[in-house]
């Protein structure tokens, strides 16, 4: 069950999209909660 | 020795451990000198029973299974079992039946707590790095409480001094909170620097002093003594040496105390010589009064 | 669950590359799973060290009443540092270590998901905390407003403030990029058969973890950016002067801490799921339970966090939410306490050193919830906030809870990484002497709370005399046992008995790890493995 260069490259870039989706959460949560202190300040 | 005999040993074990935190070694949480210390501490010991009770049944489930499931004792394991439903069910609605039985006593005495109407006196204190202040608004009297010299010659590094030489070390100041027995005190607590928080075991409350905020406690002192807690917010370098000291004199002996003090001003010209509090007087507007 | 494999785990010569680099370049350009994990395990051991250092002078201050050693300010300073060290130096890269080194082993995937980000995400660590230590020498000295850096408070810190923040954003980045190679590699490189609910609990466990550090880092060094601009750029976040508030702050701050303390134990609560059904030889009682339980403290952790602050000036109803919601988390952690005392009871006990370790977990970290319990009721916290209870009840569920937990997975799993069992005598020496002071070094300080000590505090009234010189007595014990575990790891590196694939022959434990050599092969699972 060997993998093809081209099995490889898609998991790649499934993997890279997952990621930038949790970093793109990430950095909401970052802006959100100054947001909340600008708000009540 | 049989199973049976083990588990009450274990038991008695777990109970002798626990013994000084219930005999009065002064290593308990104090009992107190107002109803709401009084609540406080059945409450903090009905918490505590009840994690012994559970810990006796927990705990002792594992330590049988310690000693009678061994491999060395030919124990075969029962692979089978490998969940219920029903045990799952049982040990989450039993647990959840033992919080409501200890949130209901719980919250009616945060309720109690919460109750600021109708008090006989309002003293505003302020927490200063590393002293309180205190101000009788309705008395035109007020001045800092300092750690006695004694305790902060003794605290020094390297000052030579014995603390067990120094009475009441680090829990003595020059001028404590005077307050009348059976008053319903009322305490305004706001800071000039950093967050502080005052706080006197015996009277079972403690709270914040936040700059720029006015937080509200009350306590009913019902025995006259000489009270001692300490600041319980980390404030900075001498958060350790600025402790609260509270007497609580007569009705009589109040009024003296308190009129000897208006005198005392009257004569002394002009406020005390520190800087007004910067953030309550000219930011009145901005104050918040943190009353529940 | 089990795997029908052949070679899967070896590794396929037709792809191989010559093998790791040598030297000191390999270790800082590897993406190697395995070496990663590695490094974060060293890291976290002498970071262990250093905050055990600092601990050892504060309790060397409190020895005795009075003031023998160090200035307060100092004092201040080393509990400051002591916490951030332990928590962001030696617990968090801990888990994460363990995370590099058995997630991938145990989802038969070949590495982590993004092998480079994970290189960075370490290398990030030994520069943040380069930075945080080196605040020690800068005027002012070190940061000495707790971990917690309350505002005003903490904006009296001097010259090391800039660079505390900065660490601190560091320690962030490198949590958030981890947590997303977790999240990443377990959701998109599990072999083909292994669905969620056949995943290893510590899997599990590790996928919600990286969930929370998720969504709660960021919130921290949101709250330390806005006490940066504070400082520096005019802003009133949280000064009331300016129309702020340093309440704020607290519930900023306790927003990422309370789901920051679940971080620190849910992975114990895996690596403990793993251990415990191995020598019971039995499997985990009520697998689907504890994944429900899990996610639910993880979803609960969420809305309790100003338990952490009752004495604020909160309004009562407030008061009463939180009092509530925490007593609630209480029900799904005794769930978990019950599942595994199920999975010992009518086993086959042995009681090797990572079994040892995770009864001492169970057993102890218990006591902790109990002392957690205890806080949650309102009323009563008004008389233990700030006070050594409280340090009491975290130490309790941290040290012999998650630190512990750490030390069983690695007495449980350091044969599969060096291929050599290590000395088990000496291991449960250094068993039996941290279990018996890490008692006498904690469990007095619940009476010293109780009697009225505060926190954070380096000299004390004479009253609190003597279990303070109990308590100073076990930390000095406690830490210098832990010498012992250094030595067992770094002997069991060089020499031993082989150990084979499965280590814990015996026990005959479960998992795709033990499919595998011991020591784990640099490429392992290149061609995944088929699981049932």
């Amino acid at each position: 069950m060997t993998q093809s260069q081209d099995d490889r490259d898609d998991r790649t870039r499934r993997n890279r999209r997952t990621a930038l989706l949790l970093a793109a959460l990430a950095i909401a949560f970052y802006l959100g909660f100054i947001a909340l202190g600008a708000i009540n300040s | 020795m049989s199973n049976v005999l083990k588990q009450t040993v274990v038991a008695a074990a777990a109970l002798l451990v626990t013994m000084p935190a219930i005999a009065a070694w002064d290593l308990n949480m104090p009992v107190g000198v107002t109803e709401i210390s009084r609540d406080v501490h059945r409450l903090h010991m009905l918490i505590f029973w009840i994690s012994v009770a559970i810990a006796v049944v927990v705990f002792g489930a594992m330590l049988y299974s310690i000693v009678n499931f061994r491999k060395s004792r030919g124990a075969v394991a029962d692979v089978g079992m490998t969940h219920s439903t029903k045990a799952e069910i049982v040990w989450t609605v039993i647990p959840i039946g033992i919080l409501v039985g200890m949130a209901i006593p719980a919250a009616e005495t945060l309720v109690k707590i919460e109750d600021t109407r109708e008090s006989d006196l309002t003293v505003k204190v302020t927490g200063y790095q590393w002293k309180w202040h205190y101000d009788y608004l309705d008395d035109n009297v007020a001045f800092f409480s300092t750690l006695t010299d004694s305790s902060d010659a003794a605290r020094r590094l390297d000052s030579g001094v014995d603390p067990s030489t120094v009475e009441n070390y680090l829990l003595d100041v020059d001028n404590p909170l005077v307050v009348p027995v059976d008053a319903k005190v009322r305490l305004l607590l706001t800071a000039n620097d950093v967050i502080h928080a005052w706080w006197v075991p015996e009277f079972g409350m403690k709270k914040d002093a936040i700059p720029g905020f006015v937080n509200e406690m009350w306590f009913r002192a019902e025995a006259p003594g000489v009270y001692r807690g300490q600041c319980a917010e980390l404030c900075g370098r001498d958060h350790g040496f600025m402790p609260v000291v509270v007497e609580v004199k007569s009705q009589e002996d109040f009024a003296a105390w308190l009129a000897a003090q208006q005198e005392a001003s009257v004569a002394a010209a002009g406020p005390p010589a520190v800087p007004a509090d910067a953030a309550s007087d000219s930011n009145a507007a901005s104050i918040v009064a943190q009353a529940e | 669950m089990s795997a029908a494999h052949t070679h899967a785990g070896v590794a396929d010569h037709h792809h191989e590359e010559h093998g790791p680099a040598r030297g000191v370049m390999r270790w800082l350009t590897t993406t190697n799973h395995k070496d990663i994990g590695t490094l974060y395990l060293v890291f976290s051991l002498l970071m262990f060290f250093v905050g055990g250092a600092m601990a050892l002078v504060i309790r060397a201050e409190l020895f005795q009443p009075g003031l023998q050693l160090v200035d307060p300010g100092f004092f201040n300073t080393m509990a400051t540092m002591h916490a951030l060290v332990m928590i962001f130096g030696a617990v968090m890269p801990a888990f994460v270590g363990l995370a590099n080194w058995m997630i991938p082993l145990m989802i038969g995937a070949p590495d982590m998901a993004l092998p480079r980000m994970n290189n960075f995400s370490f290398w990030i660590l030994p520069f943040a905390f380069t930075l945080l230590l080196a605040t020690l020498f800068v005027p002012g000295g070190g940061p000495a407003g707790g971990w917690t850096m309350y505002p005003p408070l903490v904006l009296q810190t001097g010259d090391a403030f800039p660079m505390l923040i900065f660490a601190v954003h560091m320690m962030g980045a490198s949590s958030i990029m981890g947590a997303i190679n977790v999240i990443v590699t377990i959701m998109n490189m599990r072999a083909p058969g292994m669905t969620l609910l056949k995943m290893p609990l510590f899997v599990w466990t590790w996928l919600i973890t990286a969930y929370l550090l998720i969504a709660v880092m960021p919130v921290l060094a949101g709250a330390v950016t806005m006490l940066l601009t504070d400082h520096y750029f005019d802003t009133s976040f949280f000064n009331a002067a300016g129309g702020g508030d340093p309440v704020m702050f607290q519930h900023i701050f306790w927003f990422f801490g309370h789901p920051e303390v679940y971080i620190m134990i849910l992975p114990a609560f895996g690596i403990v799921s793993e251990i415990i059904p191995t020598f019971a030889r039995k499997p985990l009682f009520g697998y689907d339970s504890m994944v429900y339980a899990t996610a639910s403290i993880a979803f609960l952790s969420f809305i309790v966090w100003a338990h952490h602050m009752f004495t604020v000036g909160m309004p009562l109803a407030g008061q009463l939410f939180f009092m509530l919601a925490t007593m609630l988390i209480a029900v799904p952690t005794g769930v978990k306490v019950f599942n595994w005392t199920a999975t010992m009871w009518k086993g086959s006990l042995t009681f090797e050193p990572p079994m040892l370790f995770a009864l001492s977990f169970l057993f102890l970290f218990t006591i902790g919830g109990f002392s957690g319990l205890m806080l949650a009721i309102v009323p009563a916290d008004f008389q233990y906030h700030d006070t050594y209870f409280v340090v009491a009840h975290f130490h309790y569920v941290l040290v012999p809870g998650a630190v512990f937990a750490i030390m069983a997975g690695v007495y449980y799993w350091l044969p599969k990484w060096t291929g050599h069992l290590y000395d088990m005598k000496l291991a449960k020496a250094h068993f039996w002497l941290s279990t018996i002071f890490v008692n006498v070094l904690f469990f007095p300080q619940h009476f010293l709370g109780l009697a009225g000590m505060p926190r954070r505090i380096p000299d004390y009234s004479t009253q609190f005399a003597d279990w303070n010189l109990i308590s100073s007595i076990g930390a000095f014990g406690f830490g210098f046992s832990q010498l012992l575990f250094a030595y067992i790891i770094w002997k069991s590196a060089r020499s031993g008995v082989k150990a084979t694939d499965a280590v814990w022959l015996g026990a005959k434990p479960r998992g795709l790890e033990w499919t595998v050599p011991s020591p784990a092969p640099y490429h392992t699972f290149d061609v995944a493995p088929e699981v049932k």
